[in-house]
């Protein structure tokens, strides 16, 4: 059986959906008596369509959170375009202000890092698997590199194509600069309010461009990076 | 509208974003694409007519973007093939195309939802993943309720294998 009525569709589809009532229900359990090879499809789609809403199950329970979880999501939900530098990153316990990124016009929706590197082996570790390039820091005592998903700087989204970008940022006991890491068959340079006064200091390490963003003369986090 | 109000009316729509970039871009970049999408919707802010639809308005960038990245994962794709060319065996995982978290949608699934229209995929990936009404996925991709209702039901048949009577093939 190729063919589907669209009556006997009707029903499977409104059995995908569990609205079925007990008489459609009823017809629908006919017509795969009928046809075992109907059931056989039904079923298959049944698995295929559990399998679709488990792999977008994030974003399916993100849907169905209450009110308040909405609103705590919208408080962790960080959009500005370049304003002040200042704000204080001091401690590395995984909660970063909110005012720490609306310096950067930078964007996060998961408040939680995916990545800490506050060892040289942690960071080479990240390199060599993100970067396929073995980058080494010898940040001991100095910053922390924190690192997540799903953030974005405000220069990539016409730079989409081509551009890998992971952003770390490097948690220092004073200024925080922001030390961007990306493979590129492109080298865009990040775009910056010129009137934030921030200054932007490149280097490369192999097939890893390195920007680093902050607000003093000299690169801070970049002098401690070398290729392994 | 404010920054605050996008913030708002972003995190509101955020879900069916996910979703619609899913559709386009796959399922591992999706998060990534609405990201972007919000960097390029903040710097249009000025283009927004108020009291129009915004999710509609915002799933437009986002199909934009996830061509955009469509596209950009197509030549990186190549050039990775081109490069595995000149070092066969090369199986390290930064040399893979990029995966995201890790989920994708499975072998079995990919080729169901590239079989079905960008429009197909998008209504029933809005009605599966989100259990979506016909007129909230109406409102989302900017189509009548009708379209959309009529999409799902053609986006299940070709998953399921199966035509319309008379028709081999259903479009």
């Amino acid at each position: 059986m190729n063919e589907i009525p669209d009556r006997v569709l009707e029903l499977v589809s409104k059995h995908l959906d569990g609205d079925c009532t007990p008489d459609e229900r009823a017809a629908l359990e006919r017509a795969m008596e009928e046809s075992p090879e109907l059931r056989t499809r039904v079923e298959r789609a049944a698995a295929a369509e559990r399998e679709i809403r488990a792999s977008l199950a994030p974003a399916g329970a993100h849907a169905k959170r209450s009110p308040g979880r909405q609103f705590a999501v919208a408080a962790m939900l960080v959009l500005a375009v370049c304003a002040a530098w200042w704000f204080g990153v001091r401690a590395n316990d995984g909660s970063v202000p909110v005012s720490a990124w609306e310096a950067h016009g930078l964007f996060v929706i998961d408040r939680e890092p995916q990545i800490v590197c506050d060892t040289p082996e942690k960071f080479l570790a990240y390199t060599t698997d993100k970067f396929d390039e073995r980058v080494t820091a010898d940040f001991d005592g100095g910053p922390v590199l924190v690192g997540w998903r799903g953030l974005g700087a405000s220069y990539g989204a016409g730079d989409a194509a081509g551009i890998e970008p992971r952003l770390l940022l490097a948690l220092t006991e004073g200024d925080t600069p922001v030390v961007v890491l990306f493979q590129s068959a492109r080298d865009p340079r990040p775009e910056l309010d010129p009137r934030s006064g921030l200054r932007m200091f490149k280097q490369q390490f192999g097939g890893v461009t390195a920007w680093e963003i902050t607000p003093e003369e000299n690169a801070v986090v970049l002098p401690l990076l070398s290729r392994g | 509208m404010s920054v605050a109000e996008f913030e708002s009316a972003f995190t509101s729509s955020y879900s069916s974003l996910v979703v619609l970039a899913a559709a386009s871009a796959g399922r591992s970049d999706a998060e990534d694409v609405v990201s972007e999408a919000a960097v390029v919707a903040l710097k249009k802010l000025d283009s927004f007519e108020a009291g129009s639809n915004f999710g509609a308005w915002m799933a437009t960038i986002v199909r934009y973007v996830a061509s955009n990245t469509t596209r950009g994962e197509r030549r990186r794709r190549q050039r990775i093939r081109r490069f595995a060319l000149l070092r066969p065996g090369m199986t390290r995982a930064g040399a893979s195309p990029p995966t995201g978290d890790g989920r994708e949608f499975s072998r079995e699934i990919q080729p169901m939802l590239d079989q079905l229209s960008p429009a197909q995929r998008e209504c029933l990936l809005l009605r599966v993943a989100l259990s979506h009404s016909y007129e909230e996925i109406a409102s989302i991709t900017g189509i009548s309720p009708a379209t959309a209702r009529s999409h799902v039901l053609r986006a299940r048949r070709r998953v399921m294998g199966m035509s319309a009577p008379g028709r081999s093939h259903d479009e």
